[in-house]
């Protein structure tokens, strides 16, 4: 019997049947209450979402296409670090393009994390019967999957333009941009992987300014594009391997401990940060809510 | 015997403001009407509030049919806010399916009906309705729930005085026979026929508790009579 069907049992605690095991006792199918608490936190965001991702889309093309037209130019009547600048002034318009487009969908979804636990919604989400946690989860996976799929976008289309672009290695060298090329490299998965708990961090910290500054909305608000500015900035340093403070650090360790170390210290401090995050936003939704 | 509600020495603090102090109260569960009355300040909405599970209580405990109040219990418990809550970019249709897919007690022909005899379109976005429509939705989702205890706050106040019986009696009517209704409200006079058992609620203490009936012959007053007197101003 599905567990969409509704059957009135002889219960105060009425739920489906198939929350009863075999003694009749309630089981917990909690992942029937987490996925139709996805299903209400995409439902309000997902036109906004959409609009967000064809102004990429757009954009990705017109980079590309942009690039594609330097690219077939005469270099020579135009001169060749003259059509390299276009190329790179185009790609950082589309990286600009593409951050504010992470910012505002940051600050969506902060704003309605705060409606929801905050707010006027607050009284009948909370009253769902699901448990804090399932909340908080529900409204973390969608923000990461939703930022993620934005953030591989704009991955995508910078190399992309670099790409139709072409020339795309001596712009790598002049940009000291080893990184793109290490998209070629085995450790790739590795830095996926990281861009992917990034991401994480990046929403948990958005959610927890939410619960720290839930008085005032302006500062949380402010906090969350700063974060994702710099988070932008310490991708792309990450990413890219062009970290000012890194390459300091070059002069007195070798490449491979400073990568070592930076990879270990970073993953630690994203998986660390991102858990802390959790809690504490579920400490403050238990205890602190004044609606 | 069972209670529908079990209160031990409840004490909800927001931060150095006590809102309720050492509230102990057990409700039978024998489907009755409620009346939970106090002036602005008292508690009412902090008591309701906690049994509704959206605040943790300071100290003590709060049991539901026996259950400490957590999912389980939400579970149970209908609860009607005195604060706007619906979605306003769902029409109401979606607004029914959100009750629907989250509580399995969700009566949806219940619903429609109440939706036909209110004249509300369910194909209409909510933020169209009017403030007055919009609670009546929020009454019928409320209502259209078959739960073992009703908790609404301040279900009338918004509403015009014509409507004011209708609502009530829809109240009545709509609420499952063996379910217990609490009812907060300061519009006494219009209400209390209708209550089995009142609370008085003052400072965050419970002042008064008992059958209306058996109140009104002790003290000789009507319960609106008996709340001026208990609350008017020294």
């Amino acid at each position: 019997m599905g567990v969409e069907e509704k059957v009135m049992v002889d219960s105060p605690f009425s739920v489906p049947v198939s929350d009863y095991d075999k003694n009749g006792n309630v089981k917990k199918v909690r992942g029937y209450v987490l996925k139709k608490l996805l299903k209400y936190e995409i439902k309000p965001i997902f036109t906004t979402y959409l609009i967000l991702l064809v102004i990429l889309v757009t954009a990705i093309i017109s980079t590309c296409s942009s690039a594609s037209l330097m690219k077939n130019l005469n270099p020579e009547s135009m001169g060749y670090y003259n059509a390299q600048l276009s190329l790179i002034f185009s790609i950082m318009l589309f990286a600009g393009i593409g951050g504010t487009l992470l910012c505002m969908m940051s600050i969506k979804t902060s704003n309605r994390f705060k409606k929801c636990f905050f707010g006027s919604h607050g009284y009948v989400m909370l009253s769902v019967p699901a448990t804090i946690e399932e909340h908080l989860l529900a409204k973390q996976i969608v923000s990461v999957v939703l930022n993620l799929i934005s953030t591989i976008l704009i991955i995508l289309g910078i190399v992309l333009a670099f790409t139709f672009g072409g020339g795309a290695n001596e712009v790598f060298k002049f940009a000291d941009f080893p990184a793109l090329c290490a998209l070629r490299k085995t450790s790739i998965i590795f830095k996926w992987l990281n861009v992917i708990l990034l991401v994480v961090f990046v929403v948990v910290a958005d959610n927890t300014l939410v619960c720290f500054f839930r008085n005032k909305s302006g500062v949380f608000k402010a906090l969350s594009i700063v974060i994702t500015v710099i988070t932008l900035e310490v991708f792309f340093g990450w990413f890219i391997n062009v970290n000012v403070s890194t390459n300091y650090i070059y002069d007195f360790l070798s490449n491979e401990t400073v990568n070592f170390l930076t990879t270990l210290f970073g993953t630690v401090f994203l998986i660390g940060g991102s858990i802390l995050g959790f809690f504490y936003q579920a400490r403050v939704l238990k205890n602190k809510i004044n609606l | 015997m069972e209670y529908i509600l079990e209160c031990e020495n409840l004490t909800k603090m927001y931060k150095d403001n006590l809102a309720l102090s050492n509230v102990n109260l057990k409700l039978e569960d024998n489907g009755a009407i409620v009346g939970l009355l106090g002036p602005n300040g008292s508690g009412k909405t902090t008591l309701i509030k906690l049994i509704a599970g959206l605040l943790t209580p300071t100290a003590g405990s709060i049991k539901i049919l026996g259950k400490e109040r957590g999912v389980e219990t939400k579970s149970a418990v209908s609860y009607l806010s005195d604060a706007y809550s619906l979605f306003n970019d769902f029409t109401v249709n979606e607004q029914m399916q959100f009750y629907e897919d989250f509580f399995y007690d969700f009566n949806k022909p219940k619903a429609e009906k109440m939706l036909i005899e209110l004249q509300i379109n369910p194909a209409l976005k909510i933020k169209t309705l009017s403030k007055g429509t919009k609670e009546k939705l929020a009454l019928i989702l409320t209502l259209s729930r078959d739960a073992k205890l009703y908790i609404l706050d301040e279900p009338i106040a918004g509403v015009d005085p014509a409507a004011r019986d209708y609502i009530l009696e829809t109240i009545i009517k709509m609420k499952n026979e063996n379910a217990t209704l609490i009812i907060s409200t300061h519009l006494i006079s219009e209400i209390e026929n209708y209550f089995d058992h009142i609370l008085f609620i003052k400072n965050g203490e419970i002042v008064l508790s008992g059958k209306t009936e058996e109140i009104r012959l002790e003290k000789g007053k009507s319960i609106d009579e008996l709340f001026r007197e208990v609350f008017r101003w020294a």
